[in-house]
């Protein structure tokens, strides 16, 4: 699994070209639009080889969604604490309000592309926010904007549109609607792209785009999502590079369990010696890990001589 | 109530025999009997289950509020479901008839600590004390938890691994909050970026606590005395 790492469609003549990035906000939608088709066209062949670490790879791109959504919403928890509040929750209790952004970000980073209806409702409830008219406006509008023939990324904008505008009014506050809103617009674009997964990509938040005309908010939208694929193109280059590393260390391992350590470094964003794996101890867990960051293949992610977190 | 009763489980939602605006009017009658019969908020299924699979519980419940337009009393959303309260003009006549309203019943210090939980969750006992300037007592926290308003959320990464707490839904309930949005002047402290424990730079307690007592009405003289520390 991890020796797949290397024939990934990452470096060389695949790699992200740099004509593709934007350098200064574009002037129409055309351009806007060229970036986009470039940026998906990328990251289109990435996310099709399915790489071995797509699982820790689309929980970061949550994690850095769900610190954008909080932020948004004025408040103060960034990655890392956002990260510690998802390790220390029990499960069911509630993880307060910037936690809950986190498990609804997650929650629909996880799965497979075709049953979204059902993650997005699960990602309301996480929310609060009512199962109302509003919200099945806003996912009939999606699927409306998947059944129709707009090319993708028009397809995704124009879910954006219309859920903001079916969640605006009822129910869920602003921040909330603009989460479920990004969330269709994401998982439109995956069924349109025909994703076997769907990527966090409308998660930016839009720049001002109020009192603007329809034309430049899709313009705006098509420039987020170009600048979006790019990171997240950057991001999986980075995990390709670090699963490669864990790769290199793992016939050095002799501990029991540490396949199953693997794995879930490849699956998760962070592990902590207390997650569960099996055939590994918590004091197996945490001797491994420090081996393997030892080792350089994996990054203690906290700073902190306690409440470790570990991850590649 | 002459009519005789169906058995359990059998309420004919559809009411197919009606004609459509007999079969509102019922409908409608049902939704109004239960969020008045219900202490507690109503939410959006358990009233789908008293009306038909097409009926627009938004459009029937805009219209009871309009049948009582003019009543003392209103149906509001609140905590993801539908209330009955009273409206705002007439707490000043419940007060002197029936004496303190609910919110009163918490003392004025253990109320600042509830809204000092709501602004900033999850926030640890400790936080709390630093925030308000003076020790939170375990007391306070159990009184909190005991009535349902707040519950234990994350542990924080630090020493003892102290919970976090966080509001509840009956939080918001019984303050009559649809989410926690609606928390008294939130914008003014989303815009300064202060919501959450996350952050390096911790508001000033002073000011936070002045804003605080003009949003729950408190005077500023204490002349109640503070609970004791544990």
């Amino acid at each position: 699994m991890l020796d797949r790492a290397d024939s990934l469609p990452l470096s060389g003549p695949t790699a992200f070209p740099g004509w593709a990035r934007a350098k200064k906000p574009p002037e129409s939608e055309a351009e806007a639009a060229f970036l986009a088709g470039a940026a998906l066209a990328r990251l289109d062949a990435l996310v099709r080889a399915e790489p071995p670490f797509a699982g820790v790879w689309r929980r970061r791109l949550a994690l850095a969604a769900a610190a954008a959504s909080v932020a948004r919403a004025g408040r103060r928890e960034g990655e890392a604490a956002l990260r510690d509040g998802f390790h220390l929750t029990r499960p069911g209790a509630d993880p307060g309000p910037a936690g809950r952004w986190l498990s609804a970000w997650r929650a629909l980073a996880t799965g497979s592309a075709g049953p979204w209806r059902s993650r997005i409702l699960a990602a309301a409830e996480i929310l609060q926010v009512p199962d109302d008219e509003g919200l099945r406006a806003a996912i009939e509008a999606a699927e409306a904007c998947v059944a129709g023939d707009r090319l993708a990324p028009f397809a995704a904008a124009r879910a954006h549109a219309l859920a903001r505008r079916a969640l605006g009014g009822a129910g869920g506050g602003a921040g909330e609607g603009d989460l479920l809103s990004a969330a269709l617009a994401d998982g439109v674009l995956a069924r349109k792209l025909n994703w076997p997964f769907v990527l966090p990509l409308f998660g930016e938040p839009l720049a001002s785009a109020k009192g603007r005309s329809a034309g430049a908010e899709t313009t705006l939208l098509l420039l987020n999502v170009a600048r979006a694929a790019a990171r997240a193109f950057d991001l999986a280059e980075d995990l390709g590079r670090r699963a490669r590393g864990l790769a290199e260390a793992a016939p050095k391992l002799r501990a029991k369990g540490a396949a199953a350590a693997l794995r879930a470094l490849l699956d998760e964003d962070s592990l902590s010696a207390a997650t569960t794996m099996p055939g590994l101890s918590e004091r197996g867990a945490r001797r491994l890990f420090d081996r393997l960051v030892s080792l350089g293949a994996v990054r203690e992610l906290t700073g902190r001589p306690t409440f470790r977190l570990y991850g590649l | 109530m002459a009519r005789t009763r169906k058995p359990e489980g059998e309420l004919d939602r559809e009411l197919e025999d009606l004609p459509a605006p007999a079969r509102w009017r019922e409908w409608m009658g049902r939704v109004e009997a239960v969020i008045f019969a219900s202490a507690e908020p109503v939410s959006r299924e358990t009233l789908a289950r008293i009306v038909g699979a097409a009926c627009r519980l938004e459009l029937l419940i805009d219209d009871i509020r309009e049948e009582l337009r003019g009543r003392p009393y209103e149906i509001v959303s609140v905590a993801g479901g539908w209330s009955f309260r009273t409206r705002l003009g007439f707490g000043e006549a419940i007060r002197a008839a029936l004496g303190g309203a609910r919110a009163s019943e918490l003392s004025r210090a253990n109320a600042l600590l509830l809204m000092a939980i709501g602004y900033f969750q999850p926030i640890t006992r400790g936080e709390l004390s630093q925030f308000l300037g003076r020790e939170v007592s375990r007391d306070a926290i159990a009184a909190l938890r005991g009535e349902g308003l707040i519950a234990a959320g994350p542990r924080s990464p630090t020493p003892g691994a102290p919970y976090a707490y966080v509001t509840t839904p009956g939080f918001l309930a019984r303050f009559g909050f649809e989410s926690l949005r609606d928390l008294p002047d939130i914008e003014k402290l989303e815009d300064a970026g202060l919501l959450g424990m996350g952050g390096d730079v911790a508001p000033s307690a002073d000011a936070l606590a002045d804003e605080l007592r003009g949003v729950l009405g408190l005077p500023n003289d204490e002349d109640e005395p503070e609970e004791e520390a544990a």
